[in-house]
């Protein structure tokens, strides 16, 4: 009677140390399962993660002092969006500008500032503003410019020539704006 | 085969046992969330500086007073010793004016030891500055006639010693319009813009785990706002700079500034998860709530502080202005100018700046402003009612008190709370009915009904007052149902008046069942406390066709209820319609034109075309009479043009269309406030405001998110509030 309930104890426990197991193997499973889901999911959103970039406007003026300006941008909406907006290089023009919000859920933003300062009235060939645009994978969004007006101090309209060029490299680290 | 089946089934009820254990310590943590700590009977509430709240005594400003430089001083608690507090540096302040100062004791700096590793917070030293990653808060307000335009900056600065995301939610005026964000990196500033907020919140996401400088900036309420500020590397600096305009009320004779520093401790009730939590710091995610506010314990600080500056230009003169609040230091600019700064002592940002001004002329006269652009014309037209309406024959009332005693309220604020409800009491007209009714988890009343306001009532009604106490959750909607829920004595004019701190995080709830179950009952709502939720008491008003009032801690109960007394006694003119004469006018908000009060003009917004001088014509119902009077207007004067008309429309519009939805929620109501939101580059719920730099990725990945702890708000008690 005695060895019968010692090995009903020793079956017991063995029931108990495989089933243990069991629940360890179950929870091992379970948490390799979803290490996997997490590195696919950590995957899957990069690649479908938003590139960011950055646009700089600028203008040529000549001779001509530049005292307000207002450019349009359009580009296709489905590939881009517009997620900051940053002055230019000369201390007139470094606040940001400002823009126009009529378009902007089209794919067009109207861009603009000014200076009251007379005396520093840029000219010649300079960075106005900066675009900081969110691109989606693997797109490559055409972007365009077009001057609206620009007028010199005492407002005189000027046609000065407007350009967008590539930004400073966003890819990698540590190398940013270097002006 | 008996044996296999039972190891199965042994082996399946352990299965079982296991995951229920699992849930259940899961359901356990949620559950506990849910409320608040068992309120503890304890002593009088102490700052997070570790003094006892002080009497404050509000600054008063002059043109007839000299410059009498008070004093005061305080005791340390257990310490035993008095110091006397320091004066302001006076060089700026003129012969003019009186400063009232209350200085309090200067915050233990933090020490190298403070600076945490990757991953955590530092846990509490009792008495030292918790080092935190926003660092100052600086506000410059501009008033124009009743609009305020305010730039707040936030200057977050990493103390630690990895990168981090720094979130922080805090709260601003709930009729403010967010107009413009930016961020600014050094000597650099990108503007941010308006985005739809899964899709800003996206980007932003993408932009933080990539390494980019971001910030984005989300509504959680109309009055409470999400800033996170992503990639701050280790000892550098990002300031965020929010710019909104704010209409000011005009409350009994004063406009009212207030510029709120911080969120209540919000009750949520079980099972939601759309709330705003509040958990001790260091315990975030342990309320389950969608947003959550980390509070300093008490004896703990940090070294935020706060600034503000107000520039008033009332185009008339100022007669007086005060702050109930905060000590403040003014100077006359002019006439009808004047500058106003907090005292450099009593930038703890724990409490609502409050600033009131009296101009001169003792009666606000309708007005209207206007703002011609390129899209159109848009109209703010403040709307006065005709004086002395008070002839008409006063209606019997069947006056409703409704008392707040959940756990925010414990100590001060239920004590202010219960002074209000007793000067009603003793209020009360002969032929009035009324009843008292108490809420926290449960409600319960005085009596099964409103019973005559005969002496010995009132008598029975103040002892049962007296012994009313604070704790346990705010079930606001139990305090509702057993307001409005009662038979409606149809003889007699219902006035529910709600006696709240108002820290809920359930609002689009109990303004549901406000809008449900109001009938013809009218609601005015007291806020009682030093940083309330005005949004809710404002909205609870604003649906029961009455008036909210505010009473801080440090003001008199007894004077806000005689006004409540003066508003309720004279009827307010009804029915409104306005014949806007020459004018072509369209999308007017609100488009049901509220009543209005004596002492409480109401806005009225919508877009028009027209020019020169033009009559309108306003006509109400004053009791049973029907009242008409004329308000002229020029639509071409100078003085009548401001630049924020039509952002005030827009977020006029957007609020219109948010309580639209909260009686019948429409995918077409969301597409509008969306689409106005963007348009008009203005923060809604649904939208969000995001700033990307993306010259530059920082080094490593996106490092730790830390929430920014707050202290909690002057007079209430984190012991009843805040989840440990």
């Amino acid at each position: 009677m005695t060895r019968n309930r010692s090995a009903y104890r020793v079956v017991r426990c063995w029931r108990a140390a495989r089933l243990l197991v069991a629940c360890l193997l179950i929870g091992a499973g379970a948490r390799t399962s979803f290490a996997q889901t997490s590195r696919e999911n950590t995957l899957s959103s990069a690649k479908t993660a938003f590139q960011f970039r950055t646009l700089d406007v600028f203008v040529h003026t000549g001779r001509d002092p530049l005292a307000a300006y207002q450019v349009e941008i359009t580009y296709d909406r489905k590939l881009a969006r517009i997620v900051g907006l940053e002055g230019g290089q000369p201390p007139a023009y470094t606040n940001a500008p400002y823009f126009d919000r009529a378009g902007f859920s089209a794919g067009r933003i109207i861009v603009a500032a000014f200076t009251a300062d007379k005396d520093a009235v840029p000219k010649g060939e300079f960075r106005i503003a900066r675009l900081h645009v969110a691109v989606k994978p693997g797109a490559d969004p055409a972007f365009k410019i077009s001057l609206t007006t620009a007028a010199k101090p005492g407002g005189t309209r000027i046609k000065p020539r407007v350009e967008l060029r590539k930004g400073p490299n966003a890819d990698i680290p540590g190398k940013g704006d270097q002006e | 085969m008996t044996g296999k089946v039972l190891r199965i089934a042994v082996l399946f009820g352990v299965s079982v046992f296991c995951a229920a254990l699992l849930v259940s310590c899961a359901t356990y943590r949620q559950g506990a969330s849910e409320c608040f700590s068992p309120p503890l009977v304890g002593d009088v509430p102490v700052d997070a500086v570790g003094l006892r709240s002080l009497p404050m005594l509000g600054a008063q400003l002059s043109p007839h007073s000299h410059a009498p430089v008070t004093r005061r001083s305080y005791r340390l608690p257990g310490r035993g010793r008095r110091r006397q507090a320091q004066p302001e540096p006076w060089s700026d302040i003129g012969m003019n004016e009186e400063v009232w100062v209350i200085a309090k004791a200067d915050g233990t700096p933090a020490g190298d030891g403070d600076r945490p590793t990757r991953g955590e917070l530092r846990t509490t030293v009792e008495d030292k500055q918790i080092p935190i990653p926003l660092k100052h808060t600086d506000v410059k307000a501009r008033i124009s006639g009743f609009i305020a335009s305010v730039d707040v900056v936030q200057q977050y600065e990493n103390p630690y010693d990895t990168k981090i995301e720094a979130v922080y939610v805090f709260p601003l005026p709930q009729s403010s319009a967010v107009t413009d964000f930016v961020m600014r990196i050094g000597d650099r500033q990108i503007r941010g813009m308006v985005r739809e907020r899964e899709e800003a919140k996206r980007i932003y996401e993408d932009a933080k785990r990539q390494g980019y400088r971001a910030a984005l900036l989300t509504q959680e309420r109309p009055n409470v706002f999400t800033q996170k500020v992503a990639n701050i590397e280790p000892g550098k600096r990002i300031d965020v700079r929010i710019s909104y305009f704010n209409p000011l009320p005009y409350r009994d004779g004063e406009y009212e500034f207030v510029f709120p520093m911080v969120v209540g401790p919000r009750f949520n009730p079980s099972g939601s998860r759309t709330g705003i939590g509040a958990v001790a710091r260091g315990q975030r995610g342990i309320s389950g709530q969608e947003t959550e506010i980390e509070y300093l314990k008490p004896g703990e600080r940090t070294g935020h502080d706060i600034a503000i500056s107000v520039a008033i230009d009332a185009g008339v003169q100022i007669e007086k202005a005060y702050s109930p609040s905060h000590v403040i230091t003014g100077q006359r600019t002019g006439a009808s100018r004047l500058a106003i700064s907090l005292g450099r002592k009593d930038r703890l940002p724990n409490k609502d700046f409050v600033l009131r001004y009296r101009v001169a002329g003792r009666k606000l006269k309708t007005a209207m402003m206007i703002e011609r652009g390129v899209r159109g014309n848009a109209f703010a037209l403040i709307l006065q009612p005709p004086e002395n309406p008070a002839d008409v024959p006063r209606m019997p009332r069947e006056m409703v008190f409704v008392l707040d005693c959940s756990g925010s309220m414990s100590g001060r604020p239920i004590a202010k709370a219960k002074q209000a409800v007793k000067r009603c009491l003793r209020n009360l007209d002969d032929n009035d009915t009324f009843q008292v009714i108490r809420f926290s988890e449960s409600a319960s009343s005085l009596g099964a009904a409103p019973v005559p306001a005969t002496s010995g009532n009132v008598r029975r009604a103040l002892r049962y007052v007296d012994r009313l106490k604070g704790g346990g959750g705010t079930m606001m909607i139990e305090g509702i149902k057993a307001a409005l829920d009662f038979p409606h004595d149809e003889r007699r004019l219902r006035v529910v008046s709600f006696m709240t701190d108002g820290f809920i995080g359930n609002e689009v709830e109990i303004l549901a069942a406000v809008k449900k179950k109001l009938g013809s009952s009218r609601i005015f709502s007291f806020g009682v406390g030093n940083s309330v939720n005005r949004y809710l008491l404002e909205r609870m008003a604003s649906f029961g066709k009455g008036a909210a009032a505010f009473v801080g801690l440090d003001e008199s109960a007894g004077a806000e209820v005689d006004r409540f007394y003066e508003r309720i006694a004279h009827p307010a003119l009804a029915d409104i319609e306005i014949d806007w004469g020459g004018m072509k006018i369209r999308d007017v908000y609100p488009k049901k034109i509220p009543d209005v009060f004596v002492g409480r003009p109401v806005m009225i917004t919508g877009r028009f075309e027209g020019r020169g001088r033009q009559e309108i014509r306003v006509a109400g119902r004053v009791g049973t009479e029907r009242r008409e009077y004329a308000v002229n207007v020029d639509l071409d004067a100078r003085s009548a043009q401001h630049p924020a008309v039509m952002k005030l429309w827009a977020r006029w519009k957007i609020k219109e269309l948010c309580e639209a939805e909260i009686s019948t929620p429409a995918p077409e109501l969301k597409d509008e406030i969306i689409r106005t939101s963007i348009e008009h580059n203005l923060l809604a719920r649904y939208t969000a405001f995001l700033a990307v730099d993306s010259t530059e990725k920082t080094a490593g990945d996106h490092g730790v998110s830390v929430n920014v702890p707050v202290p909690v708000p002057d007079g209430v008690r984190y012991e009843t509030t805040v989840r440990e």
